[in-house]
């Protein structure tokens, strides 16, 4: 009982950290990615139109908003990423001999 | 023993009224052009002006026996095929989980 | 050990030098794709984009070239050929002729890139002491309209020099070609190779061979003329990639290898397109 109970209190406090540090922390690294994808050459036009929507819904005092706005422009830069990754494996194929 | 068989039955239809609403719910989000446009590829009944670009989908439930088959067609195709024009939904982003659900949902009824 | 090194560099450039092809194995592999998979189109006939598969079509776009709708960028470029900038030059004083098609793009050693005839008004401006053009329409594309008209019937002729540094650009235009980007995740070759022939929606999508034969366009939707490079950022745009500079080196060496891909069609331009 007393064990769960601080259980409880542990997983409540870590949701509660991760939601008041969120969206800013969330929209630096989506940046920071979606930087990397434009080092990459990668960079989609969708990227940083979402990051900007979070910050607007942020500055609105949209907390959860801004959040989940944030979280797909994350999930966007790094599929980016991943995409100049797999493309470099991929693109020769293409090529018709 | 009646009164379980008549709530069993309930609860059977109020769920085939969810696939129904699911299947109508995911046809608009593969025809929405700023969403899935399968159009822009693929014929499909009940859609209009579209492509030849991808097979008719049609007789899904044979060609997919097993639904996550055809999510993962949907979620990211170039793993079965990296030549093909069809577009990652998933892995790229461009529907969300619960959308790409729902699109199953209507794909596989078709 | 810097010896070591060096040596492993160059071993590790012949290694992927011989794994590329080419760029004379890649033109003819590319011209025999189109060839065989649009038997019906007469030698030559590519540089008519769509039309050349679209026999339908054609007719239309037929009527619609009897009374061009860029005639009035060719006009209007020639009076800006011939405008005299505030040193008392103009363009025509940094080219012998405006029949400058078949001498681009090509491959400049000393300036370490590739120069479209578009930079080369560019730079012919700048080295007079003008401000350069804005890269996708207005007076650069109505004095590349002039230009173009003046060349018609120049054969495309882009050569690679034997240069590491000029296969390199090359090489960054053919992988810019056939890479996969943006979030919907299209290579050029998806849609013009593969898809050419195809239709998305209505819309057919043309051959790549002879994509780089008549430019800059007037397209009906544009309501406007346009260069190259702003179609290729449209198709960019369109695959929700975020699309590279015109007339930055992206969108050049794409144009190198494109050009190059079509050597052996005749320059067209300007063209009309929908
Ligand atoms: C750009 C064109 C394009 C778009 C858009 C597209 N597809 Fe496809 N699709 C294809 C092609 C081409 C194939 C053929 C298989 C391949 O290329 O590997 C295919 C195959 C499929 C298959 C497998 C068919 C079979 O018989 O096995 C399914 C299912 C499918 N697509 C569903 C969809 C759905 C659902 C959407 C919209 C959310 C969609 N597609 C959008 C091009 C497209
Ligand atoms: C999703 C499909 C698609 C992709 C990807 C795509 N395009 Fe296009 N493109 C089109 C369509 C559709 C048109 C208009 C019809 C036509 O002429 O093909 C077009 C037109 C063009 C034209 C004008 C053709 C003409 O005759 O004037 C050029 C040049 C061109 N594209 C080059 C490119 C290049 C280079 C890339 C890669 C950076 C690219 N496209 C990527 C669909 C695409």
């Amino acid at each position: 009982m007393f064990k769960g109970l601080v259980g409880a209190v542990i997983l409540g406090s870590a949701m509660l950290a991760n939601a008041s540090q969120s969206a800013d922390a969330v929209i630096a690294a989506a940046t920071e990615a979606n930087k990397q994808a434009k080092s990459l050459g990668y960079e989609w036009n969708v990227t940083g139109k979402a990051i900007k929507a979070a910050q607007a819904a942020l500055k609105a005092g949209n907390e959860a908003e801004a959040l989940k706005l944030a979280e797909h422009a994350k999930y966007m830069a790094e599929a980016s990423i991943f995409q100049a990754g797999d493309e470099k494996k991929n693109w020769m194929l293409r090529v018709p001999k | 023993m009646i009164i379980k068989s008549l709530l069993a039955g309930a609860v059977l239809a109020a769920s085939t009224m969810a696939t129904a609403d699911a299947v109508e719910q995911g046809k608009a989000i593969a025809f929405d052009r700023k969403k899935g446009n399968c159009l822009t590829c693929h014929q499909m009944e009940g859609g209009t002006l579209a492509g030849n670009w991808g097979p008719p989908i049609m007789a899904m439930k044979a060609r997919y026996p097993n639904k996550a088959d055809l999510r993962e067609q949907i979620w990211d195709p170039t793993k079965r095929n990296p030549m093909t024009s069809m577009p990652p939904f998933g892995r790229n982003g461009i529907l969300t989980e619960e959308e790409i659900d729902l699109v199953v949902e209507f794909v596989h009824s078709l | 050990m810097k010896k070591l090194t060096q040596l492993g560099m160059v071993f590790g450039m012949v290694v992927s030098a011989s794994a590329l092809a080419g760029p004379e194995e890649d033109r003819t592999a590319f011209q025999n794709f189109y060839e065989k998979r649009f038997p019906q189109v007469v030698e030559g006939d590519f540089i008519n984009g769509v039309y050349s598969i679209l026999p339908g079509a054609r007719e239309q776009w037929e009527a619609i070239e009897e009374f061009p709708p860029y005639e009035v960028a060719i006009e209007e470029g020639e009076e800006l050929y011939n405008t005299v900038f505030a040193n008392g030059k103009s363009l025509a004083d940094c080219f012998d002729t405006p029949a400058q098609r078949e001498n681009y793009p090509y491959w400049d050693s000393e300036k370490g890139k590739v120069v479209t005839m578009e930079q080369a008004v560019n730079d012919c401006r700048v080295a007079n002491g003008e401000k350069p053009y804005k890269t996708k329409k207005g007076a650069l594309a109505a004095v590349s309209a002039y230009m173009s008209y003046e060349s018609r019937g120049q054969a495309i002729n882009v050569v690679i020099p034997d240069d590491p540094a000029a296969i390199a650009a090359y090489n960054e235009g053919k992988e810019l070609f056939y890479t996969k980007r943006g979030q919907l995740n299209f290579s050029c070759s998806d849609c013009h190779m593969y898809g050419a022939g195809l239709n998305a929606r209505a819309d057919t999508m043309s051959p790549a061979f002879g994509h780089a034969s008549h430019w800059p366009v007037y397209r009906s939707k544009w309501q406007a003329m346009g260069t190259l490079h702003r179609r290729f950022a449209g198709c960019n745009t369109n695959i929700r990639a975020k699309p590279f500079k015109a007339q930055g080196t992206e969108y050049s060496n794409l144009e190198y290898f494109l050009t190059y891909m079509s050597n052996g069609l005749e320059f067209n331009g300007p063209g009309a397109r929908k």
